[in-house]
């Protein structure tokens, strides 16, 4: 397959303040959820990004660093605590109800798991219908015409439609969550870990098609993933997150070539390599410990606690993002 | 094969599962041995019998849905003909197993150390509460649980995934078993995390000379533990070699597929991401030929007909694949290491 790479992202765009014509982007972007009890837990904590059209934008991060509750967030699946989020340079929240309708309709999603994303008692034809009813884009002979068109681009047979989702393989499913999202002509898609629970063959599939797919129909994507490899390979622009923050973010070559932020650093040398003398050559930093709790994290940098660098200023000041080189933002103090 | 001897041998292993449906064959006469000290690879897909014949070893599969024929000899001891109370004294002692999960390994309405010592005692019944405790402390210490006294008392679900793995590993090892089973260790653990308990695990062979059978899907994880690598399809080894001969003479036209179909770090962004097109063969209905020929773009006629036989490419280095027949090789050409690196896409 022929990949796409000359890059949407021009070197110089700055990401965190301005680039050129984002399509979508959030701008001090905050989720907090209220527990029990009467404590916050700050799952997204003043993120700002754009993604220009037609661009991947990855998002990378352990669990718990807050990078599905972005994507939710950025769909409407969650109401912002606070920030906003502009889509094609109008703030969603002041939409009227048709430009809210317009505005899910064009904004899609992938789901990580597609055993729990697609509902059993549907049939797939209904499954893909669904949106394509809700938004009244076709009905009677061409709604099932449309079906058909999108189970064949996502390299299913239309035999398929009246089938369960259960006689499907993982792989299969993950093909029929591509479909419905593709369903009501989305401009948009925040693919959420949509291979990690696919098996190593199935997924350079999956990964694949969703290029082809980005390339047919100018789809603009955001690709959440712990896989940094794989986002190396699929993305144009990487964010690297933790505990709700963003700590580092460059164009995709930049950041695994020259990565400035410690934790960024770690993360990229945990990835074991498939080559026993490069991985024997290898000099790795290991993190101790773990993410620790997104409830009332500590003051200071965030990674302070785990950093092989922190220094006193570390643990009181937070650093703010600064952009080091064109387009390469870093929040650490000691970079 | 090394020239330590041999701890484990399995030989001609079937194991399948009778069902509503008919019968799965899970393991379809598997053949492999692991020498003292020695860390065997099994690296393959779900579904591809890796799992099942791990637990084959310690007989955790049984019952009358389940058929098994072939041969385990641990030690020299044939242990599919043991009883259940003579496998009991084999497990945990001198079989150690880590399961994928370890929030469903550990019991959680039991003290984490209380599981340990339970462990200890039930084989070691002379060995007194306040011994064994001080046992568990120690391994705690080795498998870098901090504060190990402290934690003893502490449930599973109070640790983070991370610290309960490594919970899990100190009670697979704590009898100083010969043979440790790590089935899919950190599949369900971050990046960071994997690369500590890969480490531990690694320091664990070193210190304590235990023989490891790492299972895993990722090429990626066995490549800084593995001695020696068996590649599974569809309940068969298809490949089986020192680690170096599967990473860089990759024979099995699987094999480089499983390679080239992950995009590696340490590559360059144009490198080509190979898909297997369709998926692994029904095991209700396990096709006639090479299990795998109904993906593989180099395949035969004789692929679809008939099993192929392992052919020896140099010591300890097989690959059950037609291609490597003398009347077959000359005409197609191998799947290379020279194709693998040149990072062009071939039809697989």
């Amino acid at each position: 397959m022929a990949i796409r790479r000359e890059s949407v992202w021009k070197r110089g765009d700055a990401m965190i303040s301005e680039a050129v014509h984002p399509f979508i982007e959030a701008r001090d972007l905050k989720l907090y959820f209220h527990l029990a009890g009467g404590s916050l837990l700050k799952a997204v904590d003043g993120l700002s990004f754009s993604i220009p059209a037609g661009g991947t934008m990855g998002l990378v991060g352990e669990s718990g660093c807050g990078k599905s509750t972005t994507g939710r967030t950025l769909v409407g699946l969650y109401h912002p605590s606070g920030g906003q989020i502009f889509f094609k340079g109008q703030d969603i929240e002041t939409l009227d109800r048709t430009g809210q309708r317009e505005f899910t309709r064009q904004a899609q999603m992938i789901f990580q798991d597609p055993y729990s994303s697609l509902d059993p008692r549907m049939t797939v034809g209904d499954i893909i219908g669904e949106g394509i009813d809700i938004h009244r884009l076709y009905s009677g002979r061409m709604r099932m015409e449309r079906i058909w068109e999108l189970l064949n681009m996502v390299g299913l047979d239309k035999e398929h439609a009246n089938r369960f989702p259960h006689e499907f393989s993982g792989g299969q499913r993950q093909r029929i969550g591509i479909a419905r999202s593709l369903a009501v002509e989305p401009s948009f898609i925040v693919c959420d870990e949509p291979i990690s629970a696919l098996d190593v063959s199935i997924q350079s599939q999956i990964v694949n098609l969703l290029m082809k797919l980005q390339q047919q129909l100018q789809l603009t994507y955001l690709f959440i993933s712990h896989d940094l490899s794989m986002v190396k390979y699929i993305c144009d622009r990487v964010v690297v997150m933790y505990l709700g923050v963003i700590v580092e973010a460059a164009l995709s070559d930049e950041l695994y070539q020259s990565p400035l932020h410690p934790y960024t650093k770690a993360l990229l040398s945990a990835i074991p390599i498939a080559d026993p003398r490069k991985e024997r050559a290898r000099q790795r930093t290991l993190l101790q410990g773990d993410v620790p709790s997104p409830i009332d994290p500590p003051p200071g940098c965030r990674f302070a606690l785990r950093c092989p660098l922190s220094a006193k200023i570390c643990r009181e000041e937070t650093p703010c993002l600064r952009e080091i080189s064109p387009g390469h933002v870093v929040a650490c103090h000691l970079v | 094969m090394n020239n330590s001897e041999t701890l484990l041998a399995i030989e001609n292993l079937r194991v399948s599962f009778r069902t509503y449906g008919g019968s799965v064959r899970a393991v379809r006469g598997i053949s492999m041995s692991i020498g003292t000290g020695e860390c065997l690879a099994v690296v393959g897909e779900s579904g591809c019998g890796k799992s099942v014949t791990a637990q084959t070893i310690l007989k955790l599969i049984q019952g009358p849905s389940a058929e098994i024929d072939g041969s385990i000899r641990f030690e020299g001891q044939e242990l599919l003909n043991l009883s259940e109370r003579e496998m009991k004294a084999i497990r945990g002692s001198k079989i150690g197993m880590i399961f994928q999960d370890p929030m469903t390994s550990l019991d959680p309405t039991m003290q984490v150390g209380k599981q340990l010592v339970e462990g200890i005692r039930e084989h070691y019944r002379r060995i007194r509460s306040k011994e064994a405790r001080k046992r568990v402390v120690e391994v705690f210490g080795r498998v870098g649980i901090p504060e190990p006294e402290r934690q003893l008392k502490r449930y599973s679900y109070e640790f983070s995934g991370g610290m309960r793995q490594r919970a899990a590993i100190a009670m697979a090892v704590v009898c100083h078993p010969k043979l440790l089973i790590a089935d899919e260790p950190t599949t369900a653990l971050d990046v960071t995390t994997q690369a500590q308990i890969l480490g531990l695990i690694h320091n664990l062979k070193e210190e304590m000379g235990t023989a490891i059978l790492l299972i895993t899907h990722d090429m990626g994880v066995v490549s800084n533990m593995a001695d020696r690598i068996a590649v599974f399809y569809a309940g068969q080894v298809v490949e089986v070699g020192e680690a170096e001969d599967i990473f860089y003479s990759p024979a099995h036209p699987y094999t480089v597929a499983l390679l080239r179909s992950r995009p590696r770090l340490d590559l360059d962004r144009k490198q080509c991401l190979v898909s297997i097109p369709g998926t692994p063969p029904d095991l209700f209905a396990p096709p006639p030929g090479c299990a795998f020929a109904a993906r593989c773009g180099s395949a035969l006629e004789i692929c679809r007909i008939k099993q192929p036989r392992a052919f020896e490419l140099r010591k300890g280095h097989e690959t059950a694949c037609w291609l490597y027949h003398e009347k077959a090789g000359a005409k197609h050409g191998y799947p290379t290491r020279e194709r693998l690196e040149e990072g062009r896409c071939h039809d697989f």
